[in-house]
């Protein structure tokens, strides 16, 4: 006899299903009119979730269904790489973040209407986490006729003009997510194609001035009823956790816009200002948002530090309690700054991480290092590659490596040092790495993950 | 340990050191035996220095790149100061030359020195012109290059990323060979761990007995499997025994059957024939009896209530025995109960003081039967109730029912009537409990009795073929033959 196997599992041979799942099918056949869900079982919640139409208005679906099946349809109905890994875990919570950094990507300042990003956000303000927005529009250009273009190309541009390429004002939306712990922006355009101009990948200064308000804190006041004083509840920080704007041309005067606004939020634990061009004057301003704030990873790779700068970072540097992971790789740090990094690391006790590689270091650099190493022993990982430190360089580090312990990682390629020094010198690290993988295993995985 | 040296240009070599890099990788995964733990960071470090060799060639490219870009910007700078100060002297010369050009009056020197003076400018402009077209040419010369570099980082990135992959595959395969052994290392340390437990003194002992016990119950098994097999093998033969002699009982029977059956109608005929005779010479009338009085209902329908699953063949001796006491016994209680399935006239015959004898017998036989408890609650009842309650309780016991007794009934009645000749009632004393269980099992009462009242009433009807009134006949007719001897 023939058997029928069915690939889908809700298939029954019975000609007439239960009852109860002929309930459960009506209920979602009418979901918008009776949205019957609290009362059911939960088994009978997931067939619901499994079931009812992904066209269901979004505001209604947000506050009936919690975080399920139902979301991971829309997510997976919508994208085609859903990893859920990267939101906690939580499918509603990937919804509503995609959805939000989709509408804010795609914004044209001057023609999208603002209601569209302030009805999503009243949806899902309690949900999103983290924002990852990967590219911001300017304002569509008035196609120039030939004359202007050749115009245009002679003249200098003002300053003035470039007033008409303001980008998404975070204003109306920075402040109404309560739970924002993690803020990725970078002010470019994605596949422009032959439409490429230099100010589509910049942040103007009216972009900067309402951003650095949008991260303003925002101070509650709540009042108990119970008690006879009102007080002030803390001030919340707008990003908790993370803040991260990279590749948007971000300037000294930008810079200490930003980081002025930046000192409130006590929470900050990562910022990240790669790949922008920052000076010195910016260095300073982060130097001193490194002696306020709690910073554990500050990344400022390929800027335009000069010693200078890193003076200031390094005197805010050897105060600090909180910083792990410093990062200043291509930069023009030169000895001075390199040597002013090191002489702070004589008396902090908890960076971890420093790289230094590409910044025109040479064997001065190299000496304080080892002078410091000699005394430092918390340091695990060291990155002077693209530096030509020389022989006397590749000599100082050998002696330094053979008394220190705590090094587990230490890149020095392109460095210039001879071959059979280098490998002595990895060789030693790697005896480090290994001795402390025997006392401590678990170790293993988070060193070289870093 | 790897060296990266000048970053290779085309994907072609690229791949080649990849693949040349994983080779060596995977001879060193082969040769290295032990130390998994020391072996998996290496290839980790390794692997990843692999990765991000590809990101300090870039920082080197970049650094060479700002570099030159800096050399650029500082000749730029300069030449374009010379050509603003080589501009400025040409610009002043201008200038000086329009205050000649108001001084002057006539039109000629006027022309001439307006001449002049357009010449300088345009000597101006056409340095500013050169001066633009040269850095417009740069600026080209920059585009292309910045479009070569794009492409250049964009096979850096693919050749990252099948580093990344390499990384990822060696890495995973290390692990797993590392999962491998070490669950090979756990294996055996923990049979180490059992064998030390097992071979330690103070479990020894009862290791062996435990070893010894075993034995002598596989032994016992053994044997036990063997009884088993033979017993089977005997109640095999015996069940063809009995099938074969009930075949051949049967197939006796019908001869007898078919003998009997021909001597008696040849005796019937031999009758028939002296009686038409003797009527004839009476001069009575006489008239052959029915063909159907002398129709026989042949041996068949005997042997149909023969195959009666009697379940023991060596017990059937038994069986008429203690049917005819439990025939008494049930008829007994019947009496109280179903009288409406007995027959009046057949209760009757029996006696009720037999019939009471017979009940005691059998509470007294199968009183082991009956629960102790109801023991202790019979004590007090009267011996009358004692047995009807005894009764009860051994029929509910032997699993019999109301309606059972009905069927009960039917059968000793039937059995009563073949034995009636048996006037006695034989009152055994032993009373095989095997037997017993055999009458009460249900499957010996449900079937029909053999009804062999047919039979009977054929040979009764063949007996009595010559009826009473023509052997006074007869016989009065002997008689007068004899008065005439």
């Amino acid at each position: 006899m023939r058997r029928i196997i069915a690939e889908d599992l809700d298939w029954s041979l019975a000609t007439v299903s239960s009852l109860s799942n002929l309930c459960l099918q009506c209920i979602v056949n009418n979901f918008e009119e009776r949205p019957i869900y609290e009362d059911l079982t939960s088994s009978e919640k997931d067939f619901i979730q499994n079931r009812v139409s992904l066209s269901l208005p979004l505001h209604f679906a947000a506050n009936v269904f919690p975080d399920g099946v139902y979301w991971k349809r829309c997510c997976e109905q919508k994208w085609k790489v859903c990893d859920v890994s990267n939101y906690g875990e939580s499918w509603k919570r990937m919804f509503f973040e995609r959805q939000l950094e989709n509408i804010v990507e795609l914004f044209v300042p001057g023609i999208t209407e603002p209601k569209t990003v302030l009805d999503m956000v009243t949806l899902c303000k309690d949900h999103i986490k983290k924002l990852n927005i990967a590219q911001l529009l300017p304002p569509v250009k008035e196609p120039q006729t030939e004359d202007e273009e050749q115009a245009s190309e002679l003249t200098l541009a003002n300053e003035d003009d470039k007033s008409g390429m303001d980008h998404f004002d975070f204003r109306i939306l920075l402040g109404k997510l309560t739970n924002l712990e993690e803020l990725h922006l970078v002010y470019k355009v994605k596949s422009c194609g032959m439409n490429f101009e230099w100010s589509m990948f910049e942040m103007t200064n009216r972009d900067c001035e309402s951003l650095a308000k949008a991260l303003k804190s925002c101070k509650k006041l709540k009042q108990r009823h119970a008690e006879p004083k009102a007080f002030l509840s803390r001030p919340r920080d707008v990003i908790s956790h993370l803040f991260r704007l990279h590749l948007s041309h971000l300037e000294d005067k930008k810079c200490r816009l930003l980081v002025k606004y930046l000192l409130d939020h006590t929470s900050l634990r990562t910022l990240d200002f790669s790949h922008n061009v920052i000076g010195d004057s910016g260095a300073r301003a982060i130097g001193k948002l490194l002696t306020k704030s709690k910073l554990e990873i500050l990344n400022l790779y390929d800027n335009n530090i000069g010693g200078p700068g890193a003076k200031a970072i390094a005197q805010a540097l050897s105060k600090n309690t909180t910083l792990v992971s410093l990062n200043l790789c291509l930069n023009r740090l030169k000895d001075e700054g390199g040597q002013a990094i090191c002489k702070a690391l004589l008396n902090n006790k908890t960076l971890l991480h420093l790289q230094l590689g590409a910044n025109g270091v040479t064997w001065l650099t190299a000496l304080s290092l080892s002078s410091m190493l000699a005394q430092n022993n918390t340091l695990k990982s060291i990155n002077l590659s693209c530096n030509t430190l020389g022989e006397v360089g590749g000599n100082a580090l050998e002696e330094a490596m053979s008394r220190n312990t705590s090094v587990t990682e230490c890149s020095i390629h392109l460095t210039d040092i001879e071959e059979r020094r280098v490998s002595v010198i990895n060789q030693m690290v790697w005896n480090n790495q290994f001795r402390k993988q025997e006392t401590n295993p678990r170790e293993k995985n988070t060193e070289n993950a870093n | 340990d790897f060296e990266l040296t000048r970053e290779p240009e085309s994907s072609s070599v690229a791949k080649a050191t990849l693949t040349k890099q994983t080779l060596q990788d995977y001879v060193f995964i082969l040769i290295c035996p032990t130390f998994t733990a020391q072996r998996i960071m290496g290839l980790q470090k390794r692997l990843t220095t692999l990765v991000t060799n590809i990101q300090t060639a870039a920082d080197a490219k970049e650094m060479e790149r700002r570099s030159g870009m800096e050399d650029n910007c500082k000749i730029r700078y300069e030449r374009l100061k010379d050509d603003a100060k080589a501009c400025q002297e040409k610009v002043e010369e201008i200038r000086k030359g329009w205050s000649i050009v108001t001084q002057k009056v006539v039109y000629s020197e006027l022309q001439s020195v307006l001449d002049s003076q357009q010449q300088l400018c345009a000597a101006v402009i056409e340095d500013k012109k050169k001066l633009i077209r040269e850095l417009q040419r740069e600026r080209r010369v920059k585009e292309d290059q910045y479009l070569k570099n794009l492409r250049r980082l964009d096979e850096e990135i693919k050749l990252m990323l099948d580093r990344m992959q390499q990384q990822f595959q060696n890495l995973s395969k290390a692990y797993r060979e590392e999962l491998t052994q070490l669950q090979v290392e756990a294996d055996l340390s923990h049979k180490g761990a059992l064998n030390d437990f097992y071979s330690s003194k103070e479990v020894k002992n009862l290791k062996t007995k435990y070893a010894k016990q075993k034995d002598k119950f596989m032994k016992q098994r053994q044997y036990l499997s063997e009884v088993h097999k033979r017993s089977r093998q005997h109640y095999k033969r015996i069940q063809k025994e009995v099938r074969y002699t009930t075949a051949a009982d049967a197939r006796k029977f019908e001869e007898m059957w078919a003998t009997m059956e021909e001597e008696v109608t040849q005796l019937a005929e031999k009758a028939l024939a002296i009686d038409s005779l003797i009527c004839k010479h009476l001069g009575l009338a006489w008239e052959r009896p029915s063909a159907a009085s002398m129709e026989s209902p042949g041996p068949c329908r005997s042997q149909e209530h023969d195959t009666n699953p009697t379940s023991h063949p060596l017990q059937t001796r038994h069986l008429p025995h203690c049917s005819q006491r439990m025939m008494d016994a049930s008829v007994g209680p019947s009496l109280e109960r179903d009288s409406e399935h007995c027959t009046g006239v057949e209760e009757g015959e029996l006696s009720s003081e037999m019939l009471m004898k017979v009940m005691e017998l059998l509470c007294d036989e199968t009183g082991f039967l009956v629960e102790d408890k109801l023991w202790k609650l019979l004590a007090p009842m009267e011996k009358n109730e004692q047995t009807t309650v005894k009764l009860h309780s051994l029929f509910a016991v032997l699993g019999l029912e109301e309606k059972d007794l009905a069927k009960l009934a039917e059968f000793l009645l039937m059995y009563k009537r073949q034995q009636e000749e048996q006037t006695e009632v034989r009152l055994h004393t032993e009373l095989s409990i095997p037997c017993l269980f055999l009458c009460v099992s249900r499957s010996s009462l449900s079937h029909p009795a053999r009804d062999t009242s047919v039979e009977e009433a054929y040979w009764d009807r063949l007996g009595n073929i010559i009826t009473e009134d023509k052997l006074k006949l007869w016989d009065a007719a002997e008689r007068e033959l004899k008065q005439y001897e």
